[in-house]
């Protein structure tokens, strides 16, 4: 998230200086400069464009969090602080995964499954044309915790997950924990 | 009984149009009190500019102040009657009473036209504005050419006699208006159906401003280059104006408005190729004069039609009224700074005409999509006001007999739920709890499932779902 803006920060300063060097160069009547630094301009705009469009899907699933998974922490003596590492987060329109975006609930992709065991959390997303498998370990050992999670993803998404073999190795469903 | 509401629509039209004439042939930079100023040789510039601040200040203070149907006939009568002694002042030398009547008048006469509203609202059905308002602009135009006719070649002191003795008789015409039970007005308690009105005033606001602003320029701009020919423009000049109206008005109603709007904007722009391109002589004054005062009839007589149809959205009607015809004041103020700030530059005629011109075509550029906005603002505004209509539980049963494509999920009904309430994206992230994007998104994700295209047509989707059950 944080390389991502620094990445927007630095188009942004390009495409604004490219483009005011063009028309400095344009009123000068330096037609070949002018024309190669607006080509550079245009240029870094559409990167700008490209990396806000991935800010903003980045924003989406983490300002909509359903379960974040710290897959390590870093610790430094030296400083007496922990460096941050991102985090996996499974949000309401997709799944954050090392710096990679699946969104689902928007345009045409999907997610068509999710299912829960001990230790992963398994989801299945899908296009009209691709499926994606997605396996994450959640580290959770709580089986309430489950059926909580599990029941925000059902209200989020539409999606009811599957859990499967926890404590007596049966398959039920989050809906028939939240009966119990 | 539709000879019965033409009536009423004619009477209604008739005294503010009576009125009317007077505030546009003395008042509001009208002909007759140039006329007067150049009998005595008085520099009118800042009388105007007072004038017109004062019509700012009454146009938008009615609201606050009269909030019955009691109150909007009183107000209306007495800006009538209080104008008559104050104009009288106006045949005597320039003095500091000049100020204080002509600014007086101002504000007591956009008072009254911000009552009118209330009559409009209550005695002429919505589809049935457009010809009210057409009325009182044809009446009120055809009036003051009349007496800039009279000023020009007789007296201006006759002009100012006939303007002035309009008012009792539109004193006379009002005193006639059919009578409305006080519950028709009850102030901010009723008229409309509560919801918020904020948004499509200010989007209406900023319309009218843009669409003035033209006006603004054009008579700076271009009356001066004319002024030689006094004895043309003297009547010709809101001739065309009259006859845009005339025709705007007898237009079936199923005619699509924003055609005219393209039409007017246009015209518009070859008025000023043609101010650029031709010379200063009569003819040239006819093309140029009939294009630009065309396209300010157009567009006057388009934003008077969707301020009175805004008005049954409206919880106090002369509020918004008044918010909208002060717009126009507004519009008019800028503009006329603008053309001053040009004119001041002291550059040729041709320099002066580019730069106003590129002024035209940006605002002429926001225009279209500042309608579209409006527009789909009023939609929403009118599906909103019908859904509040239908009993508490048929509400929550419209969510469930229209099937959309692809079933809601939990979030997104809530999400639904409130856009039917007529909330607005950010109350919306308030009550969830979400950020307003999220907001958006849910949204983008039930107009897919719906297949709509927007808000509007999505409550439309859901209503007409449940009338055909």
């Amino acid at each position: 998230m944080n390389i991502l803006k620094r990445r927007i920060s630095a188009f942004i300063f390009i495409t604004i200086s490219t483009a005011c060097i063009g028309v400095l160069c344009a009123a000068f009547r330096l037609v070949l400069p002018s024309a190669v630094f607006f080509i550079t301009a245009v240029s870094f705009g559409m990167f700008l464009w490209n990396a806000l469009a991935r800010y903003s899907n980045f924003k989406l699933v983490v300002e909509n969090e359903i379960i974040g998974i710290s897959p390590a922490e870093l610790s430094v003596k030296k400083n007496g602080g922990n460096i941050p590492l991102e985090k996996v987060i499974v949000s309401t329109f997709g799944v954050l995964v090392d710096s990679r975006v699946f969104l689902w609930g928007v345009k045409q992709t999907k997610l068509k499954e999710a299912v829960f065991s001990r230790e992963t959390l398994s989801l299945r997303i899908a296009t009209d044309r691709d499926e994606y498998h997605i396996k994450l370990l959640h580290g959770i050992s709580d089986p309430a915790a489950i059926s909580i999670i599990a029941e925000e993803i059902r209200y989020e998404t539409g999606v009811t997950p599957t859990i499967e073999e926890w404590a007596h190795g049966k398959e039920e469903s989050a809906c028939s924990v939240n009966e119990k | 009984m539709k000879a019965t509401t033409k009536n009423h629509r004619f009477l209604i039209s008739l005294a503010p149009g009576i009125g009317f004439a007077y505030v546009l042939s003395l008042l509001f930079e009208g002909p007759v009190m140039y006329g007067l100023c150049a009998h005595f040789s008085f520099d009118p510039s800042s009388l105007i500019m007072a004038g017109i601040i004062g019509q700012l200040a009454g146009l938008f203070l009615c609201g606050f102040f009269v909030r019955s149907m009691n109150a909007a006939k009183k107000a209306l009568l007495c800006s009538f009657l209080i104008c008559i002694p104050f104009s009288i002042v106006f045949f005597f030398a320039p003095s500091a009473l000049w100020y204080v009547s002509f600014v007086a008048c101002n504000f007591l006469t956009g008072m009254g036209l911000a009552t009118w509203s209330c009559f409009l609202k209550i005695f002429v059905p919505r589809k049935e504005r457009i010809k009210a308002a057409a009325d009182l602009l044809i009446i009120s135009n055809i009036l003051m050419i009349c007496f800039q006719v009279v000023t020009a070649n007789v007296s201006p002191f006759i002009g100012l006699g006939l303007a002035i003795a309009m008012l009792p008789v539109g004193f006379l015409i009002a005193l006639k208006f059919p009578k409305a039970e006080e519950s028709h007005f009850a102030g901010e308690e009723s008229g409309g159906t509560g919801r918020n009105i904020v948004k499509p005033i200010l989007i209406l606001f900023a319309f009218i401003t843009v669409i003035t602003i033209n006006s603004g320029l054009m008579y700076q701009v271009l009356n001066p280059a004319f002024s030689h020919l006094s004895w043309l423009s003297s009547w010709y000049w809101a001739v065309p104006y009259v006859a845009a109206l005339v025709i705007m008005r007898n237009l079936p109603l199923l005619a699509r408005r924003s055609t005219f709007l393209y039409l007017a904007m246009g015209m518009m722009m070859a008025s000023f190729l043609s101010f650029l391109l031709l010379d200063r002589s009569a003819g040239s004054y006819l093309v140029v004069n009939t294009l630009m005062l065309g396209a300010c009839g157009i567009f006057d007589l388009f934003w008077w039609s969707i301020l009175a149809e805004t008005l049954d959205y409206a919880k106090n009607p002369v509020k918004v009224f008044g918010i909208g015809l002060s717009a126009n004041v507004l519009g008019i103020i800028i503009g006329s700074y603008i053309s001053r700030g040009i004119t001041t530059l002291a550059m040729p005629e041709v320099y002066t005409t580019v730069v106003a011109l590129t002024i035209v075509c940006i605002t002429l550029v926001i225009l279209p999509p500042l309608n579209r906005w409006l527009v789909l603002t009023l939609k929403n505004h009118t599906y909103l006001n019908a859904y509040a209509l239908i009993p508490a539980q048929q509400q929550d049963n419209i969510i469930h007999q229209v099937k959309p494509l692809e079933e809601l999920t939990e979030r997104e009904d809530d999400v639904l739920k409130s856009v039917l309430n007529g909330k607005s994206n950010r109350e919306i992230a308030d009550e969830l709890f979400i950020s307003e994007n999220t907001v958006k998104t849910h949204l983008r994700n039930i107009y897919q499932k719906y297949d709509v295209s927007g808000r509007a047509e999505l409550i439309s989707t859901l209503l007409h779902g449940q009338v055909q059950k």
